[in-house]
């Protein structure tokens, strides 16, 4: 990591590659040192950027630089989560969106859902539920008592 | 005192033009300013004398590129 740290008077220079760490990942570290620091990005998006952090009161320049590239591992594990999670995370706010307010849900959705509505009959009766007992099995318990 | 005019050279790859424009509005009480060419060289004319104010300024220009990026 050595390499990667530059001290130069009051500033520090940390070399970062972009291959490790997208610049999704380097704006991200970047900005939490905002408060702390006056950042400058320079270098090479495509093949090493260099980050300058010159801080607004005396630090130690070697825990600033340590600390960037603690944020660093951070933000790329929060991305790649993000990455993993991000069509539960959809799904989740969809359902939750719907259950709310069923208008947002396109017509031609809507259209299929009464279609197949449409299509059946409050009045039809695959199960035979509304055929009555006797009706349906005979009237078994007159015929046993005939019988005995 | 005399105020002095400052150039800030910020890196293309890193600093989008629109963002700076918005810091250039957004610090238009305390400095006047303009980009110079496509390189993003800023030229800075202060106000006042205020401390730090091309850093502060590389800093919000940062934090904008950064918002307008990716969100």
């Amino acid at each position: 990591m050595e390499d990667n740290i530059k001290i130069d008077g009051n500033e520090v220079v940390l070399k970062i590659n972009p291959k490790l760490y997208s610049l999704e990942t380097i704006y991200s570290a970047a900005y939490v040192f905002l408060d702390r620091v006056y950042v400058i990005l320079d270098g090479d998006s495509e093949k090493e950027v260099l980050v300058k952090l010159k801080p607004k009161k005396e630090v130690n320049l070697k825990e600033i630089a340590g600390e960037f590239f603690n944020e660093l591992i951070n933000y790329a594990d929060y991305q790649k989560r993000a990455e993993k999670t991000k069509k539960i995370r959809e799904v989740l706010l969809q359902r939750a969106i719907i259950t709310n307010d069923p208008s947002i849900v396109k017509d031609d959705e809507i259209d299929k859902m009464l279609e197949d509505e449409d299509d059946a009959d409050y009045l039809d009766d695959p199960e035979g539920i509304a055929i009555p007992w006797e009706e349906k099995y005979g009237n078994k318990k007159n015929d046993n008592q005939t019988k005995s | 005192m005399e105020i002095k005019k400052m150039i800030i050279k910020l890196n293309p790859k890193f600093y989008s033009k629109e963002a700076v424009w918005e810091a250039l509005k957004d610090f238009e009480n305390v400095c006047e300013g303009k980009i110079l060419n496509d390189g993003m060289d800023v030229e800075l004319i202060p106000k006042e004398d205020i401390k730090n104010l091309k850093e502060e300024f590389c800093n919000y220009v940062l934090g904008l590129s950064k918002n307008k990026m990716f969100i």
